[in-house]
């Protein structure tokens, strides 16, 4: 009954989705579905209610057998025989309950459904001055920072496939919203320990640079990662995690992309060929350690390396993350979240200066580090608060800066249910351009459809 | 001439042959503690079980701990209520383990072949966080017991054959222990029989109807949805309206500020209970947190 239910809503919901269905047409549709789900309902009930009366039956025999039992001791063994009866048609009616329920729930071949869901998250924020590495404005601005819808199905026994369509207001475009495909890849569902995944998906660099925006625990992207990664550290490629077969948890990651995030760049996109040192590569190694079942702490170490000549990057990551999380007394409501990561960015590049013919000027090489710490309390399940400190260094060899860019950030979050928060943030910008900002933001975020809990979003 | 080595041949053998006869322990993980200790009483000496969760821990916000991801790659079955009990959790630590066993026939569904209560029939968010196949907390329901244990025993058997005499013994067992507790918590439950009750998530259901007792409403408006003002003073108003005994019945995942308050309001009486095995300290087992829930709600009563 509630699989065919389930087929019926998400149809419904994929017709919508394309467009296919007029509004009253989808109202229809609800309604009919409505009044099957109330008609299976009530023949479920019914079911229920003959069965619940003939146990009654049941019971009642018994008791006037107890009865009889205790009145004439001379017929026992044949009334115990008959509550030994008894007692086995009672099983039988379960099992028979059992095995009619099984049959009802059974999935038919039409309901093979695909998971559907997606994500709205927009903002209002005021920021005092912007760095110049932004598009979006200073002073005030509203921004659908995301319309993000995301498909996911076993495609057979061997494979899993996804999809993330993306898109968001394009500050140098009017604010139109453009769309992407910010994820599309398969991966293997039947190897015992070893993912092996190929498409575009983001990498799982550090911990955050692999997190969707919208899944963040604060609104903004910690400029470090931001700047030493470039946003998400999405790219094509292919990727194998293993998890090694010992009682401890240590996962191993490695993959080889064309690029990784916005500054691990595309090398020779239209040139004429593609050496292998110009392509990007990736290695994780991640543990976990358990105290008490309260505290957990994870170890992470992770290196993205592009090791050609010409512009030759690696960035080198550490991330530590503890999470206090009781299981009794009265804080057991209570979580505590403790992150950071810590980066060595190490850039080597051939730039040229003149607009004539492309010659190589100088070559350089600079190293910075950078990274963030953050703390999250929750007071509820539906209250947290938190801060953060970011920090980074500049390895652009065109800028001459050598400060720190700096961050300070405090935020809140509401969850108004698992499907919807609502989130304040404000920041203090030490920008290495010597300048300084304030920036105050509000966000707004709902999830529907489909909803899964991710590993990587713990 | 006397072959000297037969003694030792005739062991060999036997060890060859009981090895066969006899799988080696099946490493079980639960999703709640009530079905690890269902699990023990069925499977014996001949599985080693551990729950993902803890009694007191929030089934619909659980802390997902990546040693959990090692533990369930090594497992041979994972056995869960399903209807949607464990969708904040499971699933991501079934796929993080990439274990085949466990998305094929190490998963153990125990609520297969049981009608669920409050089986909604508008199926929208704006009803709240629902459960669309019904309400999965069929843990608390005294009559649930015999139906995962005969569901544990039927799918540890398809695992390990070679221990189905066994199994099914301790099945038999088991059954036989719960027919004389059901017998016990009827005559004792009898004074629950129309007893009027609130709860903070409508996770009590299978127990309350067992007995006859009469739920009022929770403190959720809406499952999943924390209590409002307004809802709140509904609630007041409701308890205000019985006469007679009233309970404010509070599980240990969620605060006790609301229900003592309203309590002070109301002349209704506060009853920990639990929800899943060690909720209470009493709860060391299913029959155990039956037992428990029972003895503290019939204990607010006098």
């Amino acid at each position: 009954m509630t699989v065919r239910r389930r087929f019926l809503c998400f149809s419904v919901l994929l017709a919508c989705a394309f467009g296919c269905c007029t509004a009253e047409d989808v109202a229809a549709q609800l309604k009919a579905m409505q009044a099957q789900i109330k008609k299976m309902n009530h023949s479920l009930d019914m079911q229920s209610k003959t069965i619940a009366e003939q146990k009654r039956l049941i019971d009642d025999q018994r008791k006037d057998l107890e009865t009889m039992r205790g009145t004439s001791p001379g017929s026992q063994p044949v009334i115990d025989d008959i509550l030994k009866k008894f007692d086995v048609l009672e099983e039988k009616i379960d099992d028979r309950t059992a095995q009619a329920i099984k049959i009802a729930s059974r999935k038919k071949p039409g309901d093979l459904n695909m998971a559907i869901g997606a994500a709205v998250d927009t903002s209002f924020g005021y920021t005092s001055v912007r760095a110049g590495d932004y598009d979006r404005p200073a002073g005030a601005d509203f921004r659908m920072r995301g319309a993000e819808l995301v498909f996911s199905m076993d495609v057979d026994p061997f494979f899993k496939s996804y999809l993330v369509v993306n898109a968001s207001g394009d500050g140098e475009n009017n604010d139109e919203a453009t769309l992407s495909v910010e994820e599309a890849a398969i991966y293997t569902t039947s190897l015992s320990h070893v993912t092996v995944k190929g498409g575009r998906f983001f990498a799982p660099f550090g911990r955050l640079s692999s997190i969707h925006d919208h899944d963040l625990p604060f609104t903004t992207r910690p400029r470090s990662l931001d700047t030493y990664v470039g946003a998400e550290s999405g790219g094509d490629g292919v990727q194998v995690q293993a998890l090694i077969p010992i009682q401890h948890f240590l996962q191993i990651t490695g993959g080889a992309f064309n690029k990784l995030g916005g500054e691990f760049p595309l090398l020779n996109a239209t040139g004429q060929h593609r050496d292998g040192s110009e392509m990007t590569f990736f290695l994780k190694a991640l543990t976990s350690f358990d105290y008490c079942n309260d505290h957990t702490v994870e170890l992470g170490a992770s290196a993205i390396e592009v090791p050609s000549d010409r512009i030759h990057r690696d960035l080198t990551n550490v991330e530590v993350t503890y999470k206090w999380h009781p299981k009794i007394g009265s804080a057991l409501k209570e979580k505590l979240i403790v992150g950071a990561e810590l980066m060595r960015n190490c850039v080597r590049t051939q730039f040229e200066v003149d607009a004539g013919p492309p010659r190589v000027l100088s070559a350089d090489r600079r190293t910075g580090y950078g990274g963030y710490a953050y703390a999250e309390y929750f007071h509820t399940r539906h209250w947290s608060m938190g801060a953060r400190a970011d920090f980074f260094q500049n390895v652009d060899p065109t800028l001459a800066s050598t400060r720190t860019d700096q961050t300070y950030t405090a935020f809140a979050t509401y969850k108004f249910s698992e499907f919807s928060r609502l989130r304040i943030e404000a920041s203090r910008h030490e920008y290495f351009n010597g300048r300084q900002g304030n920036e105050f933001l509000i966000q707004w975020t709902a999830f529907w459809g489909a909803h899964a809990h991710d590993f990587n979003g713990r | 001439m006397k072959r000297k080595f037969r003694p030792l041949e005739l062991l060999l053998l036997t060890i060859a042959l009981s090895s066969a006869a006899a799988d080696k322990a099946l490493n079980v993980m639960t999703t709640i503690p009530d079905l690890a200790d269902i699990a023990r009483e069925i499977g014996g000496h001949a599985i080693t079980v551990e729950s993902i969760v803890s009694g007191t821990d929030d089934i619909h916000a659980v802390s997902v701990r990546p040693s959990l991801v090692a533990k369930l790659a090594r497992a041979d079955a994972v056995i869960e209520i399903g209807l949607d009990l464990e969708h904040s959790f499971l699933p991501s630590l079934v796929e993080a383990a990439n274990n085949p066993k466990l998305k094929r026939e190490g998963r153990i569904v125990v609520s297969e072949g049981m009608i669920p209560k409050d089986v909604p029939t508008v199926i929208s968010r704006a009803e709240g966080e629902q459960h669309p196949e019904g309400n999965p907390h069929m843990n608390v329901g005294p009559d649930s017991g015999k139906r995962f244990a005969k569901n544990i025993c039927a799918r540890l058997c398809e695992l390990a054959p070679g221990n189905e005499s066994l199994f099914k013994a301790n099945l038999k067992t088991y059954l036989a222990k719960v027919a004389d507790k059901e017998k016990e918590w009827k005559a004792k439950g009898a004074k629950l029989k129309g007893v009027k009750f609130v709860t903070y998530h409508p996770d009590f259901v299978y127990f309350s109807d067992y007995f006859g007792m009469e739920s009022v409403g929770t403190l959720e408006p809406k499952p999943g949805i924390p209590p409002s003002a307004s809802h709140t003073a509904q609630i007041i108003t409701r308890l205000k309206e019985i006469n007679g005994t009233k309970l404010i019945l509070r599980e240990p995942q969620y605060s006790d500020a609301l229900p003592t308050a309203i309590a002070a309001q109301t002349g209704a009486k506060v009853v920990k209970i639990a929800i899943m095995v060690d909720g209470l300290p009493e709860a060391k087992t299913w029959i155990g947190m039956i037992d428990a829930n029972l003895e503290a709600i019939i204990k607010a009563l006098e």
